[in-house]
């Protein structure tokens, strides 16, 4: 202890001073991070599947043969008024019997909101200076109304989407998503509505 | 062994690189996170943005048409121009846009081919489809019924996941 000098000892731990080999590790650093900086994902993707209406017999449902109830066929039509929600079996609305009974009406089933906040949600969400129109489509109100005819058809899960020419992409695709699914309220999980869509040709 | 030398005379300059490790580190940590092995490239670019959706089903490889404001493009190949959401009517036959419906036709002759060298390979059908949101749905229309007419008929709209 006392041989050698308190002096030259501390000398010499500052002379060793551990230190860490870092430079291979930056080595391995400098060629991963460029390789993941290319293969980065800025946004996430996803799909809506859809398929062609069968040329020839309609194969639009899966129903359930020994299901009393006629095969829905639900169809949204959209216009630039809004939107034209009918069912071929004619149930929808609580209306009588007989196929083709609920034409066409005089004016869309929902009509076009004027809520200027829910279509800017709508069309633009977070993205600043983004371009939006009011009145826009009510997709809640239509998501509202699939609700509540899939809770008298359990079954059914086809819809049928029928645009009119002029209509936007985004207008589709919004229609899609309101009857795809929903969140019910106080619930975390997604209800599936209509996942299987049918793109019809529309009207002219 | 002899003695090292005394440190004084060896001494190198040495960087301090400790500071930059932990940049890299937290760096490496971020991208590792937003990694992907996605297959599907998509160019955003004023002339074409997806639109968003709830839609939560992961995009799979396939053959990929874009229909932008300014053109159709089929794997990266440019096929045909779109004027104010309209494909020129000399392109046109019809509903049916010329040029797509040959590249499409020639595109599934190849998959078919695959297929029967390899039957684990079936052609679906499968095409991606991505379109500009504003574009007009009978310009959709007229490309779902190309692709239709080329023998793809289950169509994957690629949007953007919202949630």
């Amino acid at each position: 202890m006392g041989a050698s000098s308190p002096s030259s000892r501390r000398r010499a731990k500052k002379l060793e001073d551990p230190e860490l080999t870092l430079l291979p590790f930056m080595n391995l650093m400098t060629l991963l991070i460029p390789f993941l900086l290319v293969s980065v994902q800025f946004v996430t993707l996803a799909v809506i599947d859809s398929s062609l209406p069968a040329i020839g017999a309609p194969q639009t449902t899966t129903e359930k043969k020994e299901d009393d109830k006629p095969p829905l066929n639900l169809t949204v039509g959209i216009t630039g008024e809004g939107f034209t929600v009918a069912g071929s079996a004619a149930v929808l609305g609580g209306g009588s019997g007989g196929p083709n009974s609920v034409s066409e009406e005089s004016g869309p089933t929902i009509g076009l909101t004027a809520d200027d906040a829910y279509c800017r949600e709508v069309q633009c969400g977070a993205e600043p200076g983004c371009r939006h129109e009011t009145p826009c489509h009510d997709y809640k109100a239509l998501q509202e109304l699939v609700v509540r005819v899939k809770e008298d058809y359990q079954e059914e899960e086809n819809v049928i989407i029928a645009p009119n020419a002029d209509i936007p992409y985004h207008v589709l695709v919004g229609v899609m998503d309101a009857t795809r699914d929903h969140k019910p309220e106080g619930s975390e999980e997604r209800k599936t509505l209509f996942p299987y869509v049918v793109v019809a040709g529309g009207a002219k | 062994m002899a003695k090292p030398m005394p440190h004084r005379k060896q001494e190198e300059a040495k960087l301090n690189i400790t500071s930059l490790m932990d940049i890299m580190t937290i760096i490496l940590v971020f991208l590792l996170k937003s990694y992907s092995t996605e297959d599907i490239q998509v160019a955003p670019s004023d002339d074409l943005r997806l639109p968003n959706s709830s839609a939560q089903k992961a995009p799979e490889l396939a053959v990929n048409a874009v229909v932008s404001q300014s053109g159709i493009i089929v794997d990266g190949v440019k096929v045909v121009d779109v004027t104010g959401g309209v494909v020129g009517d000399e392109f046109k036959r019809g509903t049916l846009i010329a040029p797509l419906f040959d590249i499409l036709k020639e595109k599934a002759d190849e998959a078919k081919a695959l297929a029967e060298r390899n039957p684990a390979n079936k052609f679906q059908g499968r095409l991606l489809l991505q379109c500009d949101r504003e574009i007009p749905f009978s310009l959709v229309r007229e490309v779902m019924y190309t692709a239709g007419q080329s023998q793809f008929a289950e169509f994957k709209f690629v949007v953007y996941k919202s949630e």
